[in-house]
């Protein structure tokens, strides 16, 4: 009887048991089929899946990403670039001994001072600056003192690694990696964007030509010993600027030390008054305008005075001169009558629509404002009509010329590269300054200036030359100095399809005994254009060859030879 | 049974353990093989941006023309040397014969009196040794010489 309850107790137990019991089997059996769950797909997974790739934070490809981006040439020639360099720097509390470190460093480091060194690395701070910027050699002899305390820090330069070449073009950065002039100031937002970091950019420049060109002004610059030069290679058909040199030149590697002068661009920001070349500008406009035509003439037998002021010819011929002649031989009084007829106003409007009465435009913020009277009087009209009394930027004057010889379109001059195959586009893109016809004429002009005239030392045989010589005295105080000189000369070629011009003009050249003491643009300015297109033209792909029947031939006739 | 299916669970247990194990091994084996080829490629990019610097630096027409001046006897090319176009070649006068080509490296010593018209000399002596002569001799070669020749003649 005493366990009747018990057992009735059990037998309530036993049923509540048995439901825990059920309870427990449910749960270990969802467990169970949980586990096998997620053993199966573990090995599904690891097994038999093709596995997607998880991105694990990192997304894509690990790629350096330079602060800033390269600049390359037209042919991808590396012109800027970024790179890692490795600055000094010291935790003087490491340094064992301040002064053995310093004398060992002086050794390896020339330029920093002992003593300055040995005040630095004695000092109680933890970081001081020993130098910034080392070259890999300077790095690695640093490295090879093996003395404890120094570290690199890792830090990206901009690297120009042709030197001086085209620096004026592509200016420099400051300290923090900021474009400060040329492209680099002009694109600045481009190249430092983030973006744009992989993807260099890329200039009309061609360094070939570029060097060529600079190559060939250096040399005259310091034959003549002139102050100074200025030179642009233009595609007429593009306005891609090939080349521009501005001389004397600086290294953008080391800007800092670079004098003012020679950080100045003489090709957009200097201006100038470029004399004869502009009789291009006064010829043609007259052409078009149906003031004169190819058989119209001339007295140019007396200097024209106006004022005080007297208009004379350099190669005076003393008798009428037909419009070709005047040309050929650069007749300042034929030039200025002829600007006379066409009149003051037609002129003004005529060199604006050339864009020679503003700034350039140019990827370039270093442009020349030009300098031209406000009141544009008569006399005015004489003088810029051979290119006095008027400054411009050789830039612009190229810019002006590349319109007049391309069929009569202006074509605003670029430093960045057309991309292919837009060429044809170029010329329905520019503005129509004069007609086909008188562009046709004002080549073979060109081409007599040079075959028979005042640029005879810048043709070359093959190559077509046709040109203008410029030679105009340096304003002064109250006047002009006549033994300060801008010699410069426009050479275009192959002048029967015009298709690359040449620009350069010399700052005070000074005359010497092989070219009879003259110091003028026949004698300084044309035999270096001339040079200039021996050299680059196979580069440029123009094949030499014989003149074509052209209006050179006909315009040829109407030029009675000295 | 349930010994068995007890088994059963703790072997599947210890096959999923070892597996994952040995899996997040290998993944991560994989990851920082990943890595280290990232690495690479970074270095690698930074080391083909220095060789390009230094590939420009060196082929600067600076550097280039400094060094041809100093170690070659090279001149610029003048436009006479260019031929731009094949028509531009002058015609040769009739009844010539065309050079053979190379013929200053099969000419290893003189075999004729200087002045004497080195095509027209009949082949009087046997060609020597190491030496061709043109005139009719050679078999295949003549008759290709022939043919240009008298295409040449007829021409003009």
């Amino acid at each position: 009887m005493k366990l009747s309850p018990r057992l009735d107790i059990a037998d309530g137990m036993n049923a509540k048991l048995e439901m825990t019991r059920n309870r427990l089997m449910v749960v270990i059996f969802l467990f169970a089929a949980a586990f096998v769950f997620l053993g199966v797909r573990t090995l599904d997974l690891g097994l038999l899946q093709q596995v997607r790739e998880v991105g694990s934070g990192r997304t894509g490809y690990a790629t350096v990403m330079p602060a800033r981006a390269d600049i390359v040439d037209r042919n991808g020639v590396v012109l800027a670039t970024n790179l890692d360099t490795a600055s000094l720097h010291a935790n003087p509390r490491e340094i064992l001994d301040a002064n053995e470190a310093a004398r060992l460093l002086v050794r390896v480091l020339p330029d920093l001072s002992e003593a300055d060194l040995k005040a630095k690395l004695s000092s109680s701070a933890q970081f001081v600056w020993i130098k910034r910027k080392l070259t890999p050699r300077q790095k690695w002899k640093v490295n090879a003192l093996g003395l404890p305390g120094l570290h690199f820090r890792i830090e990206e330069e901009r690297i120009y690694p042709q030197g001086k070449m085209a620096a004026h073009v592509l200016g420099h950065v400051d300290v923090d990696g900021k474009g400060i002039a040329g492209v680099e100031r002009f694109f600045d937002q481009r190249l430092s964007d983030p973006e744009f970091a992989q993807k260099p950019l890329q200039l009309s420049i061609d360094s070939r030509i570029q060097h060529a060109l600079a190559d060939e002004m250096m040399d005259t610059v310091e034959r003549f010993s002139a102050k100074g030069a200025a030179g642009v290679v233009m595609d007429v058909n593009t306005g891609e600027v090939l080349a521009m040199v501005s001389l004397p030149d600086y290294d953008p590697n080391r800007a800092g030390t670079a004098i003012p002068d020679a950080r100045f661009n003489r090709a957009s920001k200097g201006v100038y008054e470029l004399g004869s070349i502009f009789k291009t500008f006064t010829l043609a406009m007259a052409l078009d305008g149906g003031v004169v035509d190819m058989n119209s003439s001339y007295d140019a037998t007396y200097p024209i005075r106006v004022g005080r002021f007297q208009i004379r010819d350099d190669h005076p011929k003393s008798r009428v001169m037909s419009v070709p002649e005047i040309f050929t031989y650069s007749s300042n009084i034929g030039v200025a009558q002829m600007a006379l007829d066409v009149g003051g106003e037609a002129q003004q409007e005529f060199l604006g629509q050339l864009g020679l009465l503003r700034a350039p435009v140019l990827e370039l913020e270093e442009v020349g404002y030009p300098i031209y009277p406000d009141r544009w009087r008569d006399i005015n009209t004489m003088t810029i009509s051979y290119g006095h009394g008027i400054a411009v930027s050789p830039l612009q004057v190229a810019s002006g010329m590349a319109a007049m010889v391309n069929g009569g379109s202006l074509i605003p001059a670029t430093l960045i590269k057309n991309p292919d195959g837009a060429h044809a586009d170029e010329r329905a893109r520019g503005r129509r300054i004069i007609s086909d016809a008188t562009s046709t004429q004002v080549n073979s002009l060109l081409r007599a200036a040079v075959k028979l005239g005042t640029g005879s030392n810048a043709d070359v045989p093959g190559y077509r030359v046709g040109g203008k010589t410029g030679t105009a005295e340096k304003s002064a105080v109250g006047g002009y100095k006549e033994d300060a000189l801008i010699s410069s000369f426009v050479g275009v070629f192959p002048m029967d399809a015009p298709r690359y011009l040449v620009l350069v003009a010399f700052d005070e050249p000074k005359g010497i005994a092989a070219t009879y003491n003259f110091a003028s643009a026949g004698w300084v300015a044309a035999p270096a254009v001339g040079r200039v297109v021996g050299r680059i033209a196979p580069l440029l792909g123009v094949e030499p060859g014989n003149e074509e029947v052209n209006g050179f031939q006909q315009v040829s006739l109407l030029v009675e030879p000295d | 049974m349930k010994r068995f299916l007890n088994m059963i669970v703790i072997m599947l247990v210890a096959l999923a353990g070892t597996g994952l194990f040995t899996l997040k091994y290998r993944a991560g084996d994989r990851d920082a093989e990943i890595q280290a080829l990232h690495a690479q490629i970074v270095a690698d990019q930074k080391a083909i941006r220095v060789l390009k610097a230094e590939w420009a630096f060196l082929n600067s027409p600076d550097y280039l023309q400094d060094m041809a001046e100093k170690h070659l006897g090279l001149r610029p090319i003048t436009p006479d040397q260019i031929i731009g176009d094949l028509s531009d070649l002058p015609w040769r006068r009739a009844g010539g014969v065309i050079a053979p080509p190379q013929v200053d490296r099969v000419m290893p010593r003189p075999r004729f009196k200087p002045g004497t018209d080195l095509f027209s000399v009949p082949s009087a002596e046997a060609p020597q040794s190491g030496v061709i002569s043109f005139d009719g001799s050679m078999g295949a070669n003549s008759d290709v010489l022939q043919l240009l020749n008298d295409f040449d003649g007829g021409e003009r």
